[in-house]
């Protein structure tokens, strides 16, 4: 019994670790740009399915609307914030590319702090998922099964925009080789912003699903930037594939090292981005800069 | 020349920003996190100060002078906030108080012993900051850490729980907690155990505890308890817990999850039943005269309902004017002789002494089970029962050797 | 060569040129502050003499080098911490106190450099970052050493340091001697060499310079001289905190560098005086003065990239790295 459970919960922060460091890698394979405060935009997504289902719409609606609502609201934001600043700066050097997005960090930080006070929040799991269920022979919560069954869903999206439609091609081109994209004919401007669109659209899912299990809380931002750049790390930059091996490492690191030393918990996944770097300096799948 | 011109600017700028000095009142230095992790506590500690001023001043102030605040954002930053008691010690204030958390105050309670300025803490409440660290400046008007530990143990070692598993956030107060907690509970039950493999040590702002939760499922512990979970974590891991039907198989406890800052933002049907905890301010709001007043008024004044730092807060500043009443004038060294004779009068726990050994507030905390406070539509308690804090806080000869053993 | 010809041309040019003047002008403001100035004016004048120092022992890997370092506060804790520890609790003396924190900072430089130095760009940020994290998380577990997140109390520099007219004294003399050694190595063939293997590695090493150790020893100077700044503020601050440690306190150092400009040598001095007095000046006006401070960020990084010192001085030669 215990080993499936852990399976479980592996399985279920491994899925809601890869929708989040998804969209990172993915802005990342095109663009080249670092986006560190990709976890403050994780946490305003947090704030922003508490509102939707708390706030705007308070009922057992308010989780389903929040899923269709915040991930384009977050896409939406994606689109405006590369248009503003990002397509700025992706002739410029490494260090006003850090600092931009560290700028977002200070300014998405205290937006949320402004909007949403000091205090952390809880959101609802939704009404349909109140009972646990079996699988397996243990019982789970129902949301963690529908956790589960979305991240699988989503990765399997991600599969087949990525391998098998148009923009998928050009994505991969783009990761590949930046200037052999621009010769195919590729609109590389209209490419970034679809690109930053969906990564944000990704976070605002993984968000939307976290609120239920984590709550929304100020000054997680840092920390949400630090497990993505480790799923990246790990996985390699720009690498879906590298994401998905990634998370499903740290996910099972965790369940399965607390068993083992259970007062170590905080070096577990800096241990492994550290190793990983050290052996395989592009991570798992990273592809050359 | 240019960038000297900038330098030159910059310079005249920084001149600028000192304040004008102001005479005849008394001044006191408000050190207040109003950005960074401890803003929430402080914002309320300081709401409760600027509210005690206002009264004592509206009633003729202290023989006849009023009280003043300078006052400076820590930003939770130790550096910062030492800075900020430098400065406010070289403006000659009367006394500085530190809306700060621990590793805050432990920063400027070591200028403090330095400086000579009679200094209070309204939200650091590690343990060590009263008594290794302590010395005849510092003052805490709040509880300790070890209020966390020994009524909670107390409470649990009435029922039949014999094996126990530990999650706590890895910091300083949360092995402070944890230690004392088991300390405590093996006194009063030597057959208590922690099941091996299961004391779990998770980072601060940790949310996802699924792995957690399932690994205690599966170790069948007869209470599960969490006190070091703060913050978001405590949030998160009670609403985990819920829906893996944790605290329908073990017992819960957590030692400061009653504690209005800590549960702000939980929602009634987060609150599961039969989660042993404490407070330092009850809700709902206790019906003495005196909590009243203060309830009503803090309300009143702020639109929002006070957390144990505003009453501590609302305390302290009438306490200190108390003493300087009582001394007629600002003497930093009559202040710590006359403080404690003279009572700290906490709105919900009443009249409350100085320990004159530590200069720690005998404040207690109320033990009972965590409940939705209706009159308020915030989390609350019920089932309670106050705790003296002289029952668990160290004896004299206690904080003497932990001193002694510090300066080894 | 002719981005060492640049950079030859660009500290030539800086020494001819105003700062000539400005330079001695600005140390003598300096030298005669505490006759007129208040004790608070003292303090945060000290506080921001540090972090320039820190903007600049960083700005030699970033400028210089090319290598953005997100985890430089690391060895800024480490050099607070030993010296801090040898001090309080091995009842070291001030100097060798100091002599050890040093060496502990260039220690973990060293091991940190030879491990990132290898990688370019996006994975040397996340390494860096990583390790800094890990430091960081290292400093809070290890409670014994460095009291974890309460904080290491109680550390006093020597006795005719104590006052702050003093330690202001002892902070300028540092940070004067810091920044010039820093300028000396900046300007010599090894800062020259730097700059050229920032601006096309792959030429450098085709003309024999080993790219890897030059990094590598940038890396370790900056540390080292982080490590210097990190002494100087847990005797200011007389403690040191865990804090010191995080991403923030580098972000801090980084947005100084922008401010000013990274490929001035008096960007981050500049920068560094910039931010701190707008931060606390703004924070004296509203608690939201990360929401302005952010925003300020933002549209510097993105009209200004060049930093503010551009707005007073012609564009620099030999910009346009990476």
């Amino acid at each position: 019994m215990l080993i499936t459970l852990q399976i479980v919960s592996a399985l279920v922060t491994a899925g809601i670790l890869f929708m989040q460091a998804a969209g990172l890698t993915l802005i990342f394979g095109v663009s080249r740009v670092l986006n560190l405060a990709h976890g403050s935009l994780f946490m305003l997504a947090l704030f922003m399915s508490y509102a939707v289902s708390m706030q705007v719409i308070s009922g057992p609606a308010g989780f389903w609307i929040a899923l269709l609502v915040v991930p384009l609201a977050m896409a939406a934001i994606g689109v405006v914030v590369e248009v503003l600043l990002f397509r700025r700066i992706y002739q410029a050097s490494i260090l006003v590319q850090v600092l931009l997005t560290i700028g977002i960090i200070y300014v998405v930080g205290d937006l949320v702090r402004l909007g949403w006070g000091l205090t952390s929040k809880s959101v609802p799991t939704p009404d349909l998922f109140g009972a646990p269920i079996q699988l397996m022979g243990i019982f789970i919560p129902a949301y963690y099964a529908f956790v589960l069954a979305v991240s699988a869903a989503v990765a399997a999206l991600l599969w087949f925009i990525v391998q098998k439609t148009t923009w998928g091609l050009l994505i991969r081109a783009a990761a590949q080789d930046r200037t052999m994209s621009s010769a195919l004919g590729v609109n590389p401007s209209l490419l970034f912003t679809s690109v930053f669109g969906l990564s944000m659209w990704l976070v605002g899912v993984a968000a939307v699903l976290y609120a239920p299990i984590g709550g929304a809380s100020p000054g997680s931002d840092v920390e949400s930037m630090i497990e993505a750049f480790a799923v990246v790390v790990i996985g390699g930059l720009g690498s879906i594939w590298g994401a998905i091996a990634a998370a499903l490492m740290i996910g099972f690191i965790k369940a399965f090292g607390i068993l083992v030393l259970p007062q170590y918990a905080m070096s577990f996944v800096f241990v492994l981005m550290a190793v990983i770097l050290v052996i395989r300096p592009r991570g798992l799948f990273g592809a050359a800069e | 020349m240019k960038p000297g011109v900038v330098a030159i600017c910059a310079v005249a700028a920084c001149l600028a920003c000192l304040p004008a000095r102001a005479e005849e009142a008394i001044k006191i230095g408000l050190i207040t996190a109003r950005s960074g992790a401890f803003a929430l506590y402080a914002t309320s500690a300081e709401k409760g100060e600027i509210l005690a001023a206002e009264e004592i001043n509206k009633g003729g102030g202290v023989g006849g002078r009023k009280i003043e605040f300078l006052t400076g954002d820590s930003k939770s930053s130790p550096e910062e906030a030492s800075r900020l008691y430098r400065e406010f010690s070289a403006k000659n204030v009367a006394l500085i108080i530190g809306n700060v958390g621990s590793a805050e105050t432990a920063a400027i309670s070591a200028l403090a012993r330095e400086a000579r300025i009679p200094t209070f803490a309204t939200v650091g409440y590690a343990r060590s900051l009263t008594e290794e660290l302590g010395h005849d400046y510092f003052f805490r008007p709040i509880v300790n850490s070890r209020a966390f530990a020994r009524p909670l143990a107390e409470r649990l070692a009435k029922q039949t729980y014999k094996t126990y598993c530990t999650i706590n956030n890895d910091y300083t107060l949360g092995h402070d907690v944890n230690d004392d907690f088991l300390r405590a509970l093996k006194k009063l039950r030597p057959d208590a155990t922690v099941l091996p493999g299961c004391e779990f040590w998770v980072p601060l702002t940790t949310t996802d505890f699924t792995s957690y939760i399932t690994a205690i499922l599966s170790k069948r512990p007869d209470a599960v308890v969490f006190s070091g979970l703060v913050g978001p974590s405590g949030r998160a891991f009670i609403s985990q817990a819920k829906s893996f039907g944790l605290f329908k198989m073990t017992a819960g406890a957590h030692a400061s999850i009653g504690w209005p800052g800590n549960n702000d933002g939980l929602r009634k049907q987060d609150v599961p039943e039969n989660l042993v905890t404490a407070t330092d301010y009850p809700y709902p709001p206790l019906k003495t005269p005196s909590n009243v007043k203060f309830f009503d008024a803090f309300k009143a004044r702020w639109s929002e309902l006070p957390l144990s730092e505003g009453a501590y807060g609302y305390a302290t500043v009438h306490f200190v004017a108390k003493v300087f009443e009582k001394d007629g004038n600002e003497n930093a060294a009559d202040f710590v002789k006359t403080a404690a004779s003279v009572t700290y009068d906490h709105p919900a726990a009443g009249p409350l002494k100085f320990r004159p050994f530590d200069n720690q507030v005998n404040m207690g905390v109320w033990i009972g089970r965590l409940a939705w406070d209706a009159q308020d539509d915030r989390p609350g308690m019920e089932d309670i029962e106050y705790v003296s804090g002289d029952t668990y806080l160290p004896g004299k000869d206690e904080v003497e050797s932990l001193r002694k053993d510090k300066g080894k | 060569m002719n981005g060492v010809e640049l950079q030859r041309q660009k500290y030539a040019g800086m020494r001819t040129s105003l700062e000539r003047l400005s330079l001695p002008f600005v140390v003598a403001v300096l030298l005669v502050l505490p006759a007129f100035s208040g004790t608070a004016l003292l303090l945060q004048v000290t506080s921001v003499l540090i972090f320039v120092l820190f903007a600049c022992s960083l700005n030699l890997l970033v400028g210089t080098a090319g290598m953005v370092s997100m985890g430089h506060a690391a060895f800024f804790a480490i050099g607070g911490y030993t010296a801090g520890i040898c001090a309080r609790d091995m009842g070291m003396s001030f100097p060798v106190a100091v002599a050890l924190g040093v060496l502990a900072s260039t220690a973990a430089a060293l091991l940190v450099g030879s491990l990132s130095t290898r990688l370019s760009h996006a994975y040397f940020i996340m390494l860096t970052l990583a390790f800094g994290q890990l430091i960081h998380a290292l400093i809070w577990k290890w409670r014994a050493l460095t009291g974890g997140d309460d904080g290491f109390v109680g550390l006093q520099p020597p006795p005719p340091l104590q006052s702050v007219e003093a330690y202001y004294w002892f902070t300028l003399a540092a940070c004067l001697l810091c920044v010039v050694i820093l300028w000396r190595i900046t300007v010599s063939p090894f800062g020259v060499t730097l700059a050229a293997v920032r601006d096309n590695p792959s030429r450098a090493s085709a003309i024999g310079i080993n790219v890897y150790r030059f990094r590598l020893a940038a890396f370790v100077m900056s540390g080292a001289f982080s490590g210097i700044a990190g002494i100087l503020q847990a005797f200011f601050s007389r403690g040191m905190f865990p804090d010191a440690a995080n991403f923030s306190t580098s972000a801090n150092a980084l947005v100084a560098i922008l401010l000013g400009g990274s490929q001035y040598f008096f960007g981050p001095i500049v920068g560094g005086m910039i931010f701190v007095i707008a931060r606390n000046l703004i924070a004296e006006v509203t608690p939201y003065w990360p929401l302005i401070l952010g925003l300020m960020i933002c549209l510097i990084a993105v009209y200004r990239p060049d930093g503010l010192l551009r707005l007073v001085r012609g564009k620099a030669p030999g910009v346009g790295h990476d």
